[in-house]
């Protein structure tokens, strides 16, 4: 009895072996097909992607450290960051969001970018503070951006996980830099600036917000959300976002020190929020 | 209600097999029981290196290193001397002393959440754990804290008694007396020190409206407002940018110049303490400190670096002039201190909030009889 289950047992692990051999060379041939196919969407025609790179230019070029011109002035970048959320991909036929892939700087619906522009002054590239970086837009899996022709997101965060209590929120929500309080929400745009003597600054967020106290979220939308949307049109082939800061300070004199930080109502906030709706400050490449 | 003999033999074999399975798992190798931090719900665990895991019984010799003179080479001076628990282990004099007398040029530092630290002391950029930065009070020779260098082994000698070896014995399964586990045991001690009991905590994440008084509500408005800007450097959680937790561990803005001194008009700071220009010998660093905690900050003053203002309505004063003499216009001074107007009840208000920051539990249960 013995004998014949082992010979049965035999004759069935060598009927499955030449099957497994079978199934194998099926998925191998499978494979090797799905790799040619593959290869052959790297074509112009068929461009799958991981990642959008997210680029700084002023002045019709990136950027390449910490250092920008304005009117004649020379300006030093101490921080830029915002907040990409509702990111969606578009075609004639299809329109979709694009899950992105959860990293200490993003989540699935949304991400904060944070470019990394070192110091121009190269004595100064071991700095204590050179702060962490984000150039890049990660999906969670690759996206084909062959037929897509328009990119929209919003320059913000969500109302729904904006005044929520950081300490139960997933990273990039709880980055102290980029919140101001419960009741306020998330700054969605920050860009830090200065020069030798002087300092400018521009914090976005939502205004008018209605609570109890500071640590108290709101209940309804702030009068003045101010989570601008965007509706990008492709220019090249889609693996790049561009922010042009000077469209984005045009019209500004930063020497005057009129910084906004949207809490307190600054002039100068008037016309940034026109530069980001009318003045193509985020461009898709 | 007796048990049958047979339940009574079911109820041995589960409870026997229910044995075996738990001493199964507490003998898992590499697996030692999670440390009980006994954090409020919500609030996240600080990051602890791999080579130092938290462990009660390292704790407690920590502790009791902490407190005893002998860990000094004269047996004149312990941690406590410098970081007293009653002032949430800060020192209320400007700048404190060493075993030997000699006088430090930093006020002692509160330790509360300092396990959430990415940075320690003032201004040490590559200073980065606590089992680094303990070194420093214990083996330092210029200024002499403890004073341990050149006399090694007289102070470990002290520590060889019986009550002493069986704590280092439970800490270290059999490990020796060593500078090696006197560090670790510190820096466990120090981690465990955290405070989430203030009347800010029970407002802002319990959610009891009453915990605070108005004119401390009134007081959090302005600190949190872009009027007065306290918060862009003593942000987070635990009110100060270098703290990191295990859910975040991407922000850190630890240093900035305040705008305390100007010796030169060109932004130095007097040559005895620069700052973290000492560290990292970048000119853009002069006389940029770390910011620290505010918790518990009624009771560690005097404040600043050199601990050269004297109280929280001096403070205010200081930040609401945007900085102090020269300092005002200091060219290394962060951009976010530029003074502010207060209005009648203003300074009243704010200190009402800092005064919420205190923690009466923590107090307590740090307390020494």
């Amino acid at each position: 009895m013995i004998f014949s289950t082992l010979s049965v047992t035999g004759v069935i692990s060598r009927y499955s072996s030449i099957l497994t051999l079978a199934t194998s060379l099926k998925v191998g041939t499978g494979l090797l097909l799905l790799l040619l196919m593959s290869a052959c969407s790297k074509s112009k025609d068929n461009l799958a992607v991981q990642s959008i790179k997210i680029e700084i230019w002023s002045q019709g070029q990136a950027l390449l450290c910490n250092e920008f011109s304005h009117q004649q002035q020379s300006w030093r970048i101490k921080q830029l960051s915002f907040f990409l959320s509702n990111i969606q991909l578009a075609s004639d036929s299809d329109n979709f969001s694009p899950e992105l892939l959860v990293n200490p700087w993003q989540t699935q619906t949304l991400a904060l970018i944070q470019p990394e522009l070192l110091s121009c002054d190269l004595v100064e590239t071991s700095a204590a503070e050179a702060m962490q970086s984000h150039s890049i837009l990660s999906f969670s899996s690759p996206v084909n951006l062959t037929k897509d022709t328009q990119l929209s997101f919003d320059l913000g965060v969500p109302f729904a996980l904006n005044h929520k209590n950081p300490l139960g929120q997933p990273s990039p929500l709880n980055v102290p830099s980029m919140f101001w309080s419960w009741r306020s929400g998330h700054k969605f745009f920050r860009l830090d600036s200065q020069t030798k003597s002087q300092d400018w600054v521009f914090h976005l967020g939502s205004l008018g917000c209605t609570a109890a106290s500071s640590m108290r979220s709101p209940q309804q939308e702030c009068v003045q959300p101010n989570r601008l949307n965007f509706q990008l049109t492709k220019q090249q082939d889609g693996t790049k976002l561009i922010l042009y800061l000077d469209r984005l300070l045009s019209g500004l004199s930063l020497q005057d020190g009129d910084s906004c930080l949207f809490q307190t109502h600054h002039k100068s906030c008037d016309l940034l929020l026109s530069n980001l709706s009318n003045n193509n400050v985020f461009v898709w490449h | 209600m007796a048990l049958t003999p047979r339940a009574y033999l079911h109820t041995i074999k589960v409870r026997s097999l229910l044995l075996i399975a738990s001493a199964l798992l507490s003998c898992q190798p590499g697996q030692p029981p999670e440390y009980n931090w006994q954090l409020p719900t919500g609030f996240p665990k600080p990051l602890v290196p791999k080579s130092n895991p938290m462990s009660e019984a390292k704790v407690l010799l920590g502790k009791q290193l902490f407190f005893d003179k002998d860990l000094s080479f004269n047996q004149t001076t312990s941690c406590a001397s410098c970081h007293q628990p009653a002032f949430a282990f800060a020192e209320p004099k400007m700048t404190p002393s060493g075993a030997t007398g000699q006088v430090l040029r930093r006020n002692s530092q509160a330790l509360v959440n300092v396990a959430y630290n990415n940075n320690l002391t003032w201004a040490h950029s590559g200073l980065t754990t606590l089992e680094q930065q303990i070194l420093i009070p214990m083996f330092s020779e210029d200024p002499i804290e403890l004073g341990i260098t050149g006399h090694e082994k007289a102070v470990l000698k002290r520590f060889g008694q019986a009550d002493y070896l069986l704590l280092f014995d439970n800490a270290f399964s059999g490990g020796a007396v060593s500078f090696e586990h006197i560090v670790q045991s510190l820096a466990s001690y120090v981690r465990s020190l955290t405070s989430f009991g203030s009347a800010f905590d029970q407002y802002a994440y319990h959610n009891v409206d009453e915990a605070l008084t108005d004119s401390a509500k009134r007081g959090m408005e302005l600190f949190f407002s872009e009027r007065f800007e306290c918060f862009h450097c003593h942000g987070g959680f635990n009110f100060t940018q270098s703290s990191q937790h295990q859910q975040q561990r991407l922000d850190l803005r630890p240093f900035h110049n305040t705008g305390l001194y100007n010796t030169d008009d060109a932004g130095a700071y007097p040559i005895s303490d620069r700052g973290l220009l000492e560290v990292t010998l970048i000119e853009s660093d002069m006389g940029k400190f770390r910011a620290p905690s505010l918790r518990n900050v009624e009771l560690t003053g005097p404040y600043m670096h050199d601990g050269s203002i004297a109280n929280l309505a001096d403070v205010i004063d200081f930040y609401g002039a945007g900085g102090r003499g020269p300092g005002t216009s200091n060219p290394f001074k962060s951009q976010f201190i530029q003074g502010f107007d207060l209005r009648k009840g203003d300074k009243d208000d704010l200190i009402a909030f800092l005064h919420s920051l205190t923690d009466p539990q923590f107090l307590q249960e740090h307390a020494v009889n």
